[in-house]
C-alpha cells in the first residue's frame, strides 16, 4: 500500500470506527424518517374524529353530507330543537352542531356551534356541499331539467402542463430534482470538508503533524485525509440511503399508504366536495416508489448523474483543500472564522440565490453564477434539470476543474508552511508570504 | 567522504529573517552528536531540513555521501521537540501507522513493537488510547516510534524534556544502545549535562550561524583556562602569603574545615612550581585540573558572540 493508500486508510477507520459516526449514521434516517412520519402522525393526532350533529329546519339537506374517517355527521336528532342539542354538548370537545335554517336557499348561510373552532376542511366541505346542492335545487326550482342539472354542476378537475415541449411538462418537478441535487452537495461539502478542517487543526494542535511530514510529504498528507473522508462521507450516505429506505419503506407501505394516502386523498374529499366515486383515480392505490418512478422517469439521467458525480467530487475536493488551508493557518478551531467567511460566502450565497435559479434558469443570475467555480457545483446543479446548453456546461466544468487544480496547488503551499507555524496567529498578509517559501 | 551525514554550507531565508546563515556540519558516523544553541537560534530549521520538510535556500545535504532525496526518510528517524500522537488513536495502531509510513511493512512492524513493548513492560498499554497515558508514557510510545525502523541517522530534538529522572536515565541507556549497536544520534539540547555525558562530537548555533565545533574533549581542552583545584587543611593566610608570584587565586570555598582554592596559573608556572611553595604551609587533601563545563563553554561563546554583534551594530 502506498503512503497516501495509508493516510486514506487511517483517516477512514479512524472516523468509521468512532461512535460518533455510529451515531450519527443510524440517527440519520431516524431523523429523515421521523421529519415525514412526526407531522403526519401530529396531523393525526389532532385531527381526530369531528361528530357533527345535524340541526335542519329545512328538513331537505340533513342527507346530503357523507362520513370520512374524520367526520361522522349524525342525522338522527334534525329535527330536534337547536338549544337542547347546545345545551346537551356544551362541553363536550369535538362535537359540531350544523345549524341549517329554513330561510338557507335565500341567506346561503349556516352555522356551526362548538366549543373548539371548526378547521378549514370542515367548514369548506360544508360550503361546497351545501352549495351545489342548493344550486341543484335552484336549478330545478326554475324548472331545469334534473339530468341536466346533474351534468351543469359535475365537478372540473384541474391539471397542468407545459407550453412548449412535449417531453417535459412539469417546473415544479425539475426544480425539485435540481433542488434535490444541489442540496445534497451542499450538504455533503460543508459536513465534510469542515472535518477535513478539524481534522487538519488535530494535528497540529497534538503535535503529531512533524512526525508525520518527516515519512511523507506535507500534500500527499493532506490529500490522503481529503480523500479518506470522502470515503467516511460516502460510506456514511450510502448507509443513509440504505436504512432510510429500510426504515421508511416498511412505513410507507403500511402507514403512510394506510393511512396517509387515505388522509390526503379524503381530505382532498372533504374540500373540494367531489363526490367519492370521483377519487378512485387518485394515489391511495399506488406504491410510493412506483409513484416515484413515474414522478422521475422521464428525465436524461445519464446526464444528470454524469454531472453531479463531477460537481459533487470536483467540489468536495476543491473546498476540502480550501477548508485544509484554513485548518493549516490556525491554532485552534475558534480561530478560524476570518479565515472560514470568505470560503463559506460562496457556497452559502450558491444556496440563497438557488430560488431565483429555479425561477429563471436560464438568466443571467443563473448563468454567470454556475460559471464561476466556487458557485458552479451547486448552481449548475440546480439548473441541470432544465436543460442547461452543451457548450455552457463544458464551459462550466471545465473552469471548475482549473480553477480546482491552481486553488489546491495554492491550499497545498499554504497547507505546507501553516502546518508547521505553532502558537502564531496568522493575518491574511502572512498566509499570502506563505504562498512564496522555497519548500 | 566518510561522514554519515554531512551539511554543506546550509543556507536558509525566511522572507524578512534568516534561519540559517552558510552552516556546514558533519557528523561522523556511530557518534553521538549535539547540536546546541539557544532558542531561536536555527537548530529545528536544520533538522527540518535534514529531515527533507523543508528545503534550504542554497547548500545541500548528503546522508552517507548520496545527495538526500526522498528515499532516505526510511534511513532517518526523528523525534521533534513538538511532539505528539493522534489523542484519539490506540497505542498499538498508532505505532503500526507511523511505522509504516516509514517503510515497514505491518507485520515486520508488529515483530519490532512486541520486542519494544517487552523491552519497555508496556505490552498492557497496546489498547490504551494515548490520551489515556500520562505525557511521560506517551514519551516512551514516541520514542519507541522513532527508532522502530531502525534508521542508521536518529535526531533527537529535546530527547530529555517531559521525562522524570528515572525514565530520562532509561532513555540515556536507549540512546547509549543505539550507538553501540551502529547508529548515529544527532541530538539537540540544552542540558548540557547530557551533552558532556553522551556528545562526541558537537557543532554550536547562534544567530543563525555555527560558532564552534568540534570533538567535545578536544573543545573542552581548548577552553581551559589552567586553574587548578588545590584542597587543603590550613591556615589560608599563609597559603596566600606563600603562593608563587606566576599563580593567581580566583576563589575558594570551604568544606567540612578543607579550603579549595581555585589558582589559575600565569606565564610559564606549573602546577609543580605553585604545590612546592605551598605545601610546607598546608596539608594537601586533593588537587585537581579544572577543565570547563559544556555550560560554561556555551554561555561564554553565546555572550562572546552577542557583545560582538552589539558593538558591531553600535558602531
Amino acid at each position: 500500500m502506498g503512503k497516501i493508500g495509508l493516510i486514506i486508510r487511517r483517516e477512514y477507520l479512524t472516523r468509521v470506527k468512532k461512535k460518533s459516526f455510529v451515531i450519527l449514521t443510524l440517527l440519520g434516517p431516524i431523523l429523515w424518517g421521523g421529519l415525514i412520519i412526526v407531522p403526519a402522525y401530529l396531523n393525526e393526532a389532532t385531527d381526530s374524529l369531528k361528530q357533527i350533529y345535524i340541526v335542519d329546519q329545512t328538513n331537505v339537506y340533513y342527507d346530503i353530507f357523507e362520513n370520512s374517517p374524520k367526520a361522522h355527521f349524525h342525522k338522527e336528532l334534525h329535527d330536534a330543537p337547536l338549544e337542547t342539542l347546545r345545551a346537551m354538548f356544551r362541553d363536550s370537545d369535538n362535537v359540531y352542531i350544523l345549524y341549517i335554517s329554513p330561510e338557507v336557499l335565500q341567506a346561503r348561510k349556516v352555522t356551526v356551534f362548538s366549543k373548539q373552532t371548526p378547521n378549514v376542511n370542515l367548514t369548506s366541505y360544508i360550503s361546497i356541499t351545501l352549495a351545489s346542492e342548493l344550486q341543484r335545487d335552484l336549478l330545478v326550482k326554475n324548472k331545469i331539467d334534473k339530468s341536466l342539472v346533474d351534468e351543469y354542476i359535475k365537478p372540473v378537475s384541474v391539471t397542468s402542463a407545459k407550453i412548449d415541449s412535449a417531453k417535459i411538462t412539469n417546473t415544479d418537478k425539475l426544480s425539485k430534482i435540481g433542488f434535490g441535487l444541489g442540496i445534497f452537495i451542499y450538504v455533503f461539502i460543508f459536513l465534510y470538508s469542515s472535518q477535513v478542517m478539524r481534522g487538519v487543526i488535530e494535528e497540529k494542535t497534538s503535535r503529531v503533524i512533524e512526525v508525520i511530514i518527516s515519512s511523507v510529504k506535507p500534500f500527499q498528507l493532506m490529500m490522503g485525509k481529503i480523500l479518506g473522508i470522502a470515503c467516511v462521507g460516502l460510506t456514511q450516505f450510502l448507509l443513509w440511503i440504505i436504512l432510510s429506505v429500510a426504515v421508511i419503506t416498511p412505513l410507507s407501505n403500511s402507514f403512510l399508504n394506510d393511512k396517509h394516502y387515505k388522509e390526503i386523498s379524503d381530505s382532498r374529499h372533504l374540500t373540494i366536495g367531489m363526490p367519492t366515486s370521483a377519487t378512485e383515480n387518485m394515489d391511495s392505490g399506488e406504491t410510493a416508489s412506483s409513484k416515484a418512478l413515474e414522478y422521475f422517469g422521464d428525465q436524461p439521467w445519464g446526464l444528470i448523474i454524469g454531472c453531479f458525480v463531477f460537481y459533487y467530487v470536483i467540489g468536495y475536493l476543491l473546498y476540502a483543500s480550501l477548508f485544509a488551508a484554513v485548518g493549516s493557518a490556525v491554532d485552534s478551531e475558534t480561530d478560524t472564522q476570518q479565515f472560514m467567511l470568505p470560503v463559506t460566502v460562496p457556497l452559502i450565497f450558491s444556496m440563497a440565490i438557488s430560488g431565483i435559479i429555479v425561477s429563471n434558469p436560464d438568466g443571467p443570475m443563473a448563468f454567470w453564477f454556475s460559471m464561476i467555480p466556487l458557485t458552479s457545483p451547486i448552481v449548475m446543479m440546480i439548473r441541470l434539470p432544465f436543460h442547461v446548453p452543451a457548450w455552457q456546461l463544458a464551459l462550466s466544468m471545465g473552469m471548475l476543474l482549473g480553477f480546482f487544480v491552481l486553488m489546491t496547488w495554492l491550499a497545498g503551499r499554504i497547507y505546507r508552511t501553516g502546518i508547521l507555524m505553532y502558537g502564531k496567529k496568522a493575518s491574511w498578509k502572512e498566509v499570502g508570504k506563505w504562498l512564496f517559501y522555497k519548500g | 567522504m566518510s561522514d554519515l551525514l554531512f551539511a554543506q554550507n546550509i543556507t536558509k531565508q525566511f522572507q524578512d529573517y534568516r534561519a540559517l546563515d552558510d552552516v556546514s556540519i558533519s557528523v561522523p558516523p556511530n557518534t553521538i552528536f549535539g547540536l546546541l544553541g539557544p532558542n531561536g537560534a536555527g537548530k529545528t530549521t536544520l533538522i527540518r531540513i535534514i529531515n527533507q520538510i523543508t528545503g534550504p535556500d542554497s547548500g545541500q545535504v548528503f546522508l552517507n555521501g548520496e545527495k538526500l532525496q526522498a528515499h532516505h526518510i526510511s534511513q532517518i528517524g526523528y523525534l521533534p521537540e513538538e511532539r505528539g500522537l493522534y489523542r484519539k488513536m490506540e497505542v498499538g495502531e498508532q505505532a503500526l501507522y507511523l511505522a509504516q509510513l516509514k517503510g515497514l511493512s505491518r507485520a515486520e512492524a508488529m515483530k519490532r513493537l512486541k520486542y519494544w513493548f517487552e523491552k519497555f513492560e508496556i505490552q498492557s498499554w497496546w489498547k490504551k488510547k494515548i490520551e489515556e497515558l500520562s505525557k511521560g508514557m506517551q514519551q516512551k510510545v514516541q520514542f519507541i516510534v522513532t527508532v522502530l525502523h531502525e534508521p542508521k541517522l536518529i535526531i533527537l530534538d529535546e530527547p530529555f524534556s517531559g521525562f522524570d529522572p528515572i525514565n530520562a536515565n532509561m532513555i540515556k541507556n536507549e540512546i547509549l544502545e543505539l550507538k553501540q549497536k551502529g547508529s548515529t544520534i544527532i541530538f539537540s539540547t540544552h542540558n548540557m549535562g547530557s551533552v558532556e555525558e553522551l556528545c562526541d562530537h558537537i557543532a554550536l548555533i547562534n544567530k543563525s550561524k555555527k560558532i564552534l565545533d568540534g570533538q567535545v574533549k578536544e573543545i573542552r581542552k581548548t577552553f581551559k583556562t589552567n586553574t587548578y583545584e588545590i584542597g587543603f587543611e590550613g591556615n589560608m593566610m599563609s597559603f596566600t602569603h606563600n603562593l608563587w608570584t606566576g599563580a593567581e587565586l580566583q576563589g575558594k570555598r570551604e568544606d567540612d574545615g578543607i579550603t579549595y582554592a581555585q589558582i589559575k596559573l600565569l606565564g610559564k608556572t606549573t602546577i609543580n612550581d605553585v604545590l612546592s611553595s605551598v605545601l610546607p604551609h598546608i596539608t594537601l587533601h586533593g588537587l585537581k585540573e579544572v577543565i570547563p563545563s559544556m555550560n560554561d563553554i556555551f554561555i561564554s561563546c553565546v555572550s562572546k558572540e552577542n557583545v560582538v554583534l552589539s558593538n558591531n551594530l553600535t558602531e
